[in-house]
C-alpha cells in the first residue's frame, strides 16, 4: 500500500540556477512590500518560502489532515480512453478530483490553516477565482477552527453558485469582487459597476482586509514557493504509485493557472532528472488557456503579484498585472502571473508549454468522461486537451509511452459551462 | 584577505551621513573589512534604508555615479570590498569600474551575479584575476547547492549569503538551518553571513551555526540617520566582541 509523504519536497536546491527573489518596487521611495509579508503570511510559511534545505517534514497533524481529505490518491490506468483514442501509449490519471472539495488544493490550504492556527491566528481571508482555492480554504478554516472569508471574483460568483454554496457550507463568508469593502474594489467597482473581477484584484482586496485586521492571515492559493512546496505530495506519491505499477511516465502533463498543481505533480519528477537520478527523457508539459497565455506569450520579468500591488514583484512570465482576462470558464487559468519556480524551469527549457482554446479543452474533456465516466473540471480540461494530442502522436508512430495526467479537479460544480459545450445532438 | 572570523560594516558610497573619520572609528572598533556600496537606481535587494542611503548618494554626486567610484581611496581601511549590482556595473562597462575602483580595493561584490547572470561569472573571475583581485560571491537562501558547490571550488575569499529577502528587512526565517546547509556544502570557503543582523545575539547564534563572518549595514546606517554616530561606533564593537565569545 502506497502511503502519504512525511516530506514535502522543494526544488529549489536542485535548480540549475538561483530562483530570482522577490523584489520591492523599483522607485527608491516605495514602501517596501517586502516589510509586510510578516503581516500577511503566518511565519512558519514565510520560512518554507527561504529554506535552503531540500526536505520539509509534514506535521503529523498536516499528516493526519491528508488521511481524512482521501490522501494518497488513486492513480489510475484510463485504459478505455487508450482504446477509443487507437494509441499505444498508456494513460495515467492522478486523481486530485478524490479530495472533498474536488481538486488538489486542500493539499495546501490545510497546511496554511494548520500554520495559522499554530500561530494563534483567527481568520484566514483568500481569493478565488474557479472556487476551487475558496472551497478549500473553507475547508481548511472549518477543520482547524477558523474563520474564513473569500473574495471570489464577481464572474464566478454568478455562474458558479454551488461553489458559493458550498463555501458557505464550511462556514466560510464569501464576498463578489470587486466589492465595496476595500479601497482597491472601489475604485474597480467605480470605474465599472459591472466588473467583471480578477483574481490580481480579488488578491488585493484580501491583502488590504488582512493589513486592517488583526489575527488575520493571508491564505494564497498558488505562485508562492510555499503553495508548490505543500502540493509536491501530489507528485511524491504519484512517482512512488507509477514505480509499484513497474511504469516510467515518458510524458507528463497538467494544467497550469499560477502552477501549483503542475508543480505539484512534476517537481519531484524534474529534481530526480536534475540531481541525475532517473527521468532524463520524460517531457514535462504545462497547458494555459489561449486566454491567459503568460507561458506561450508573456514576459519573463518582475510584476507584482496583485493588481494593486500590495505584495512584492516576482520574477515571473506575465502578461501584466493590470491584464484583464476574458471571462473564460476555467477561471483558474485566468491570471496575470505564473509561479516563479514554474517560471524558471520554462526559462531553462526544462517543462513545454502549450495553450488551448476552451472549446478544445471542453470537446476533450467530454470524449474522456464518455468513456471513462470522470468529468474534468474546465482547468483540467485543457490539460485533457494535450493528453490527447500527446497520444495522437503516439498514435501516428505507432510506439509505445507512458502519459500522466494531473488529474486536477472533477468539473460537478462546473456543469453551467458544460452544458454550453455539449453536442446538440 | 585574511581568514578568521571577521565583521564587516556596510556603507554607501557618497551617503553624506558617513564620515570618513567615522570609518575609522569603526576600523579601531572591530571592523575588519569594509564593504563600500557603489549607489545605483536599481537596489534590487535593498530595503528602506540602504534605499534612503542610495538617495542620499545619488543626490550628492547628482547622478554622476561614476564619480564615486574615485571615492573609494577616500576610506581609509585595510580591506575593503566594492559592492555593486553587476547590471549596473556591465552597463558602465565592467572594465571601467575595475580600472577605477581595483588598486584600492580586495574585491569586487557583484550581488545579482549569480542570480541574474550565472553565465557571466566566468567573466567576473578572468577580470578579477586579471586585476589581481580576490572572488566573493553572494548567494540567496534559494542557491541551488550545486551552484554553491561550483563556486566553493574557485576559492573566493568569501561567499555571502543573504539571510533574508532584502537587506535591512527582519522576517520569519530560521537562519541558522540555511546557514548549517551552505555552510556544510562550503566546506572550507569563509562563509559570511548578512541581512537585518542588528544584534550581538544574532552575531552569536550565527557563528555557532556556522558562519565565519557577519556583514552589519542597515542597522549602522538607521544610526546615523537618528544622529547617533556614537551608538553606531558601540554596536561594532558589540557584535565583534560577539563574534569572539
Amino acid at each position: 500500500m502506497t502511503g502519504i509523504p512525511h516530506r514535502w519536497y522543494n526544488v529549489i536546491p536542485d535548480l540549475s540556477r538561483p530562483l530570482p527573489p522577490p523584489r520591492d518596487p523599483e522607485e527608491l521611495g516605495a514602501e517596501s512590500r517586502i516589510e509586510l509579508l510578516p503581516r500577511l503570511f503566518p511565519d512558519a510559511l514565510i520560512d518554507q518560502e527561504q529554506t535552503s534545505e531540500r526536505w520539509v517534514e509534514i506535521p503529523t497533524e498536516v499528516f493526519d489532515a491528508y488521511r481524512t481529505l482521501g490522501r494518497p490518491t488513486p492513480l489510475v490506468r484510463l485504459k478505455r480512453l487508450e482504446r477509443v483514442l487507437g494509441t499505444r501509449a498508456r494513460i495515467y490519471a492522478k486523481r486530485e478530483d478524490v479530495n472533498p472539495t474536488g481538486s488538489h488544493k486542500p493539499n495546501t490550504a490545510v497546511a496554511q490553516a494548520y500554520y495559522a492556527r499554530q500561530e494563534g491566528v483567527k481568520k484566514l481571508v483568500t481569493e478565488t477565482g474557479a472556487g476551487q482555492w475558496g472551497s478549500a480554504v473553507a475547508l481548511a478554516s472549518a477543520v482547524m477552527g477558523l474563520r474564513c472569508t473569500v473574495f471570489m471574483t464577481r464572474s464566478s460568483y454568478l455562474t458558479k453558485p454551488y461553489r458559493r454554496t458550498l463555501m458557505l457550507s464550511f462556514g466560510a463568508e464569501v464576498v463578489s469582487s470587486p466589492s465595496e469593502r476595500t479601497e482597491i474594489g472601489r475604485r474597480f467597482l467605480a470605474s465599472d459597476p459591472n466588473h467583471p473581477g480578477s483574481l490580481g484584484i480579488a488578491i488585493s482586496e484580501g491583502v488590504e482586509t488582512v493589513l486592517s485586521e488583526e489575527s488575520t492571515k493571508y491564505a494564497v492559493g498558488s505562485v508562492m514557493n510555499f503553495t508548490i512546496l505543500h502540493q509536491t505530495v501530489i507528485g511524491l506519491e504519484a512517482m512512488r504509485q507509477m514505480e509499484e505499477e513497474g511504469v516510467e511516465p515518458d510524458v507528463i502533463i497538467g494544467c497550469v493557472g499560477g502552477g501549483s498543481n503542475f508543480g505539484g505533480i512534476a517537481l519531484p519528477f524534474i529534481g530526480s532528472r536534475l540531481r541525475g537520478e532517473g527521468y532524463e527523457r520524460t517531457r514535462i508539459i504545462g497547458v494555459e488557456s489561449k486566454g491567459a497565455p503568460r507561458m506561450t506569450t508573456g514576459r519573463y520579468d518582475y510584476e507584482f503579484v496583485d493588481s494593486a500591488g500590495y505584495l512584492p514583484r516576482l520574477k515571473m512570465y506575465n502578461l501584466g498585472k493590470d491584464f484583464l482576462p476574458p471571462t473564460i470558464h476555467a477561471a483558474g487559468l485566468r491570471y496575470h502571473g505564473l509561479s516563479p519556480i514554474v517560471s524558471l524551469l520554462l526559462r531553462e527549457h526544462l517543462i513545454e508549454a502549450r495553450s488551448y482554446q476552451q472549446e478544445e479543452a471542453f470537446a476533450a474533456a467530454l470524449k474522456l468522461t464518455r468513456v471513462e465516466g470522470l468529468l474534468p473540471a474546465p482547468e483540467t480540461a485543457h490539460a485533457v486537451s494535450a493528453v490527447l494530442e500527446e497520444a495522437e502522436r503516439y498514435r501516428r508512430t505507432n510506439e509505445e509511452g507512458v502519459i500522466l495526467l494531473c488529474f486536477s479537479g472533477h468539473g460537478l460544480l462546473d456543469l453551467q459551462s458544460y452544458e454550453r459545450f455539449l453536442p446538440s445532438e | 584577505m585574511s581568514s578568521g572570523r571577521r565583521l564587516i560594516v556596510y556603507v554607501t558610497l557618497g551617503d553624506d551621513l558617513v564620515k570618513p573619520q567615522l570609518i575609522q572609528r569603526f576600523m579601531h572598533s572591530g571592523c575588519d573589512v569594509l564593504e563600500l556600496g557603489l549607489p545605483t537606481p536599481l537596489a534590487k535587494y535593498d530595503g528602506p534604508t540602504i534605499r534612503r542611503s542610495i538617495a542620499r548618494a545619488l543626490r550628492t554626486c547628482d547622478g554622476r555615479v561614476r564619480e564615486l567610484l574615485d571615492m573609494v581611496r577616500q576610506f581609509d581601511a585595510e580591506q575593503k570590498v566594492l559592492f555593486t549590482y553587476f547590471e549596473f556595473a556591465a552597463n558602465m562597462g565592467l572594465r571601467e569600474v575595475y580600472s577605477r575602483a581595483a588598486e584600492h580595493v580586495e574585491s569586487v561584490l557583484f550581488p545579482d551575479l549569480l542570480i541574474d547572470y550565472p553565465e557571466r561569472v566566468d567573466e567576473y573571475v578572468a577580470m578579477s584575476r586579471e586585476y589581481g583581485l580576490e572572488l566573493t560571491f553572494f548567494v540567496p537562501t534559494t542557491v541551488p547547492h550545486r551552484l554553491v558547490t561550483r563556486i566553493a571550488s574557485l576559492d573566493p575569499a568569501f561567499v555571502y549569503l543573504g539571510l533574508m529577502i532584502s537587506t535591512g528587512v527582519h522576517l520569519p526565517v530560521t537562519a541558522e538551518r540555511n546557514i548549517g546547509v551552505i555552510k556544510r556544502l562550503l566546506g572550507q570557503v569563509p562563509l559570511v553571513v548578512g541581512f537585518a543582523v542588528r544584534t550581538p545575539e544574532q552575531v552569536r547564534r550565527y557563528v555557532a551555526a556556522g558562519a565565519d563572518g557577519v556583514v552589519v549595514g542597515s542597522a549602522i546606517l538607521k544610526m546615523l540617520e537618528e544622529g547617533e554616530a556614537e551608538r553606531s561606533v558601540e554596536l561594532v564593537r558589540s557584535l565583534k566582541e560577539a563574534m569572539e565569545s
